[in-house]
C-alpha cells in the first residue's frame, strides 16, 4: 500500500502525483535559506561545530587514548602524536621511535601463527595516515622519516596460514613516501627515498630513488627527488 | 537469535510500524540537514545556489573559497582541504552537481567542476602532491613548492566513476567519462571515456563527435603526459 503509493509518486503517473513529486524533491532537496546578513552568524556557528568536535577529540585522546595505546605499545619515544586510538588486534609487539605521528585511525592485525611473535617496528619521525591497515604475520619494519598517505594497506600475508613460507616482512626503508590507497604485499622491501603512486599495488622490491606506480607497481622514473644521498646529520625535529 | 513469529492477523500493522521506524529516522535526519547542517555549510560558502541539498557537514578546515552552482547535491560525506602555500584557493562547482558520499579534494589552489557532473562516491580530487618532490624538504616537513601545485578543471556532462583519483593539472573535457577507480594523469580529451590506473582512452562516448582518423595508433600515447 505505501510502497505502492510512493512507487506512483516516483513515476508521476498522474498530474496530482507530478505535484506531488515535485513537492516533494523540494522538500527534500533543499536547505533552509540564509538572509546575507546572517551569514557572519552561521559561518561562526559552522566553525563552532568543529571546534566543539576538534575540542572533545582532543580532550579524549589527551587524557585516554594516548595513555591507553602507549600502555599497549611494547616501547614508545618521544612525543607521540595521536587522534585516533588504533585497533590493535592479536599478539602484535609495537615499537614506536621519536616524533611518530598518526593521523587517523588505523587498524593493525596480526597473529603468531608462524610460530614467531609479529613485530611491527617504526621509526623516528614517521607520519602514518588515515585509514591505514596492517596484517602482519611475521614483521613490518618502517626506518626513519618515511611519509605514509591514507588508506595504505601492509599485507605481510595473504591469508592468515600457518604455513611459514606464506609470510614474509616487509621493510620500508628511510625517506619512503608511500602515495594513498596503495597496497603493499609481502616480502616488500621499499628502497631510500623510493615514491610509491596513487593507488599502487606494490608486489616486487622497489629499488632507491624511484617513482614507482599502477598494478602491479613498476619503475617510471628513477633518481628522483635529487637522487641518493646521505645527509650530513639528521634533520631536527618536524615542527608543527 | 531466532525471531518472534507474527500471527498472520497482525502482520500489517507491524509492516505500517516497520515503514514509521524509517520514516521518523528519515525525518529526523531530514531536520538535521535542513534546519542545522544546510545554514551552517551555506554560512561557510562564499555563494550557494538554489536547492542546494546536503546530508552531513561538509568538513572543510581551512582557508578555501567555496561556491556552490543550483540544485548541487551532496549525498554524503565531502571534505576539502587546502594546505598552507596559497592565500585564496578556489573550490567552485557548477550548477547539478551530485557528488557520492566520501568525496575528498585537496584544492592548494584551485578546483573547478563544471555543470551537470556526477562524482562517485570516493572520489579524490587533488591539485598537490601534498609533500615536496625533493626528498630532503619532504622530511623536514616543507610545504610543496608552488610549480609543482597545478589546478584540476572538470567539464560539463563528465561521469566521474567510484573511487577514482583525479591528479593534479588534470583537465577533463566536456561530456567525458571517467572508470570506476582510476586514477587520471592526464588530460582527458572531450567525450572520451577512460579507465585504469593510470588512466587510458578506452572509448569515446556515443555522443561524440566523430574522431578524425589520422593519428589513431598514438593516441593512448599522447593521453599521458
Amino acid at each position: 500500500m505505501i510502497e505502492k503509493l510512493i512507487v506512483k509518486i516516483k513515476r508521476g503517473d498522474s498530474p496530482l502525483f507530478r505535484l506531488l513529486r515535485s513537492v516533494a524533491q523540494t522538500i527534500l532537496h533543499s536547505t533552509m535559506p540564509v538572509p546575507k546578513a546572517l551569514k557572519p552568524l552561521f559561518k561562526l556557528g559552522y566553525r563552532a561545530h568543529f571546534s566543539f568536535i576538534w575540542g572533545t577529540q582532543w580532550f579524549v585522546t589527551f587524557f585516554y587514548r594516548g595513555p591507553i595505546f602507549q600502555a599497549r605499545c611494547a616501547s614508545v619515544g618521544k612525543n607521540l602524536y595521536l587522534w585516533l586510538l588504533p585497533k590493535v588486534r592479536g599478539p602484535v609487539e609495537i615499537h614506536l621511535g621519536d616524533n611518530v605521528r598518526f593521523f587517523g585511525e588505523n587498524l593493525i592485525e596480526s597473529t603468531d601463527l608462524c610460530g614467531v611473535t609479529p613485530k611491527l617496528i617504526v621509526g623516528n619521525r614517521v607520519d602514518l595516515g588515515h585509514g591505514l591497515q596492517f596484517l602482519i604475520n611475521r614483521e613490518v619494519r618502517i626506518d626513519d622519516d618515511v611519509n605514509i598517505a591514507n588508506f595504505v594497506r601492509f599485507l605481510d600475508t595473504d591469508d592468515f596460514s600457518d604455513d611459514p613460507n606464506e609470510s614474509k616482512p616487509i621493510h620500508i626503508c628511510r625517506y619512503a613516501w608511500i602515495g594513498q590507497d596503495s597496497f603493499i604485499m609481502k616480502g616488500v622491501t621499499i628502497g631510500e627515498g623510493a615514491v610509491i603512486g596513487v593507488n599502487s599495488v606494490v608486489t616486487n622490491d622497489i629499488p632507491p630513488y624511484c617513482v614507482a606506480l599502477g598494478n602491479p607497481a613498476r619503475v617510471v622514473v628513477k633518481n628522483v627527488g635529487g637522487g641518493p644521498r646521505t645527509p650530513a646529520e639528521p634533520p631536527a625535529a618536524k615542527a608543527d | 537469535m531466532a525471531c518472534w513469529r507474527l500471527p498472520v492477523l497482525v502482520s500489517p500493522i507491524f509492516r505500517v510500524l516497520y515503514h514509521l521506524h524509517f520514516a521518523i529516522a528519515a525525518t529526523l535526519r531530514w531536520a538535521y540537514r535542513v534546519f542545522y547542517a544546510g545554514p551552517l555549510f551555506v554560512g561557510r560558502c562564499d555563494s550557494v545556489g538554489k536547492n542546494f541539498s546536503l546530508m552531513k557537514i561538509p568538513d572543510t578546515p581551512s582557508q578555501t573559497h567555496l561556491s556552490f552552482g543550483d540544485g548541487v547535491r551532496l549525498q554524503g560525506h565531502l571534505a576539502v582541504a587546502s594546505g598552507r602555500v596559497f592565500d585564496n584557493p578556489e573550490f567552485s562547482v557548477g550548477d547539478r552537481v551530485t557528488f557520492g558520499p566520501f568525496v575528498f579534494a585537496t584544492a592548494s589552489k584551485q578546483i573547478r567542476i563544471g555543470n551537470d557532473v556526477k562524482i562517485g562516491g570516493g572520489s579524490r580530487f587533488l591539485d598537490t602532491d601534498g609533500h615536496p618532490r625533493d626528498t630532503m624538504s619532504r622530511i623536514a616537513d616543507d610545504p610543496p613548492p608552488a610549480d609543482e601545485i597545478k589546478s584540476v578543471q572538470v567539464g560539463s556532462n563528465v561521469t566521474i566513476g567510484r573511487k577514482s583519483i583525479i591528479l593534479k593539472g588534470v583537465t577533463i573535457g566536456d561530456g567525458a567519462k571517467v572508470g570506476v577507480s582510476s586514477v587520471v594523469v592526464a588530460n582527458v580529451p572531450p567525450n572520451a571515456v577512460v579507465a585504469g590506473n593510470p588512466a587510458r582512452l578506452v572509448s569515446r562516448t556515443a555522443t561524440a563527435a566523430p574522431v578524425p582518423p589520422p593519428p589513431a595508433p598514438a593516441s593512448t600515447d599522447s593521453e599521458r603526459q
